[in-house]
């Protein structure tokens, strides 16, 4: 393997590592978001039909 | 993505939260780091381009001892104060630091091909990195299958769980030192460290050469700050979520609960 090869590969590797960990992270969030969402609607909805 | 960053933007309550300041500070640092790494720094002599992934190995290896470090400090905090912020603070730190260890662990060997001529040789320092990896993916294996712990989230089990993971990751923070000085200790093929050597910073490396690695490890310490702050935050919106999932669930359907006294006439 050249060096200029390895280099690019080795930043290839540390650049997929970190942004699938934030692409990971940012998934989570937007489940997390969607399902606040729903939880707050519904709880919104009750309190008017308790009322 | 951009929906899921709603959840880190900012409200007037959490406009002073480090996360806001840091994600913007890190993408910065990041894009300078790689300025630094590929075009100011020069090529050493000897390993030529392929010594360029210095600026990626050993910032990333440095991120990762702090954030284990952060890990091993909550996870102490948690089994004192059994206070469930110490929980959430030791899951994010040990996430985070199998991050930096997944990168270290795989441009190692891409830099040892080209300056050992093999990919891996278990000797001291590898072994013990990749055994830290292993018992680190082994306590988020546990967080995540055993239940992230706390009160409301799994009750009296998650709790155990999240005491079991904190006694884990301390038993685990016992080889972050073993592979700190294992090339001292032992006789290795990995180098010792000579640039944050004490007495004698930077050893090795020209000015430009050590203008660049300050300014990724600058990169890397603002991505591990990033990091930690935003999913610290995603873990409190992961809290916020369970509590209303407790108290919908704890609410009598409409249709079941007693009518007022009157009706009944």
């Amino acid at each position: 393997m050249s060096p200029l090869k390895a280099l690019f590969a080795g930043f290839a590797l540390a650049w997929v590592v970190v942004w699938g960990y934030i692409w990971i992270v940012g998934r989570r969030a937007s489940a997390i978001e969607r399902r606040l969402q729903v939880l707050e609607r519904a709880s919104d909805q009750q309190d008017e039909h308790d009322r | 993505m951009s929906s899921s960053l709603a959840i880190t933007s900012p409200t007037p309550r959490q406009s002073a939260e480090p996360s806001t300041w840091f994600v913007p500070l890190a993408a910065l640092a990041t894009i300078a780091g790689l300025y630094a790494a590929l075009i100011y720094s020069p090529a050493d002599r000897v390993e030529r381009d392929v010594m360029r992934l210095l600026y990626v190995h050993v910032p990333a290896a440095f991120s990762m001892h702090i954030a284990y470090g952060l890990c091993f400090m909550a996870s102490v905090m948690y089994l004192w104060r059994r206070n469930e912020r110490w929980n959430q603070v030791a899951l994010v730190g040990a996430e985070v630091a199998t991050m930096f260890c997944t990168v270290v662990l795989l441009t190692g060997p891409v830099w040892a091909k080209v300056s050992w001529g093999t990919w891996w040789v278990w000797d001291a320092r590898l072994t013990s990195t990749l055994l830290l990896w292993l018992i680190f993916v082994g306590y988020l294996m546990l967080r995540s299958y055993g239940g992230q712990g706390g009160q409301l989230r799994g009750g009296v089990d998650g709790e155990r769980v999240a005491r079991h993971a904190a006694v884990l990751a301390i038993v685990g923070f016992a080889d972050v030192p073993i592979v700190h000085y294992s090339a001292r200790w032992f006789r290795t093929l990995h180098p010792q460290a000579k640039i944050l050597t004490e007495g004698s910073p930077g050893q090795g490396l020209n000015m430009s050469m050590l203008g660049a690695f300050s300014v990724c490890m600058m990169a890397s310490l603002l991505l591990f700050g990033a990091l930690v702050t935003t999913r610290l935050r995603l873990e409190r919106a992961q809290l916020r979520l369970d509590a209303l999932e407790i108290a919908q669930a704890r609410r009598p359907p409409p249709m079941t609960r007693p009518l007022p006294r009157d009706s009944a006439l």
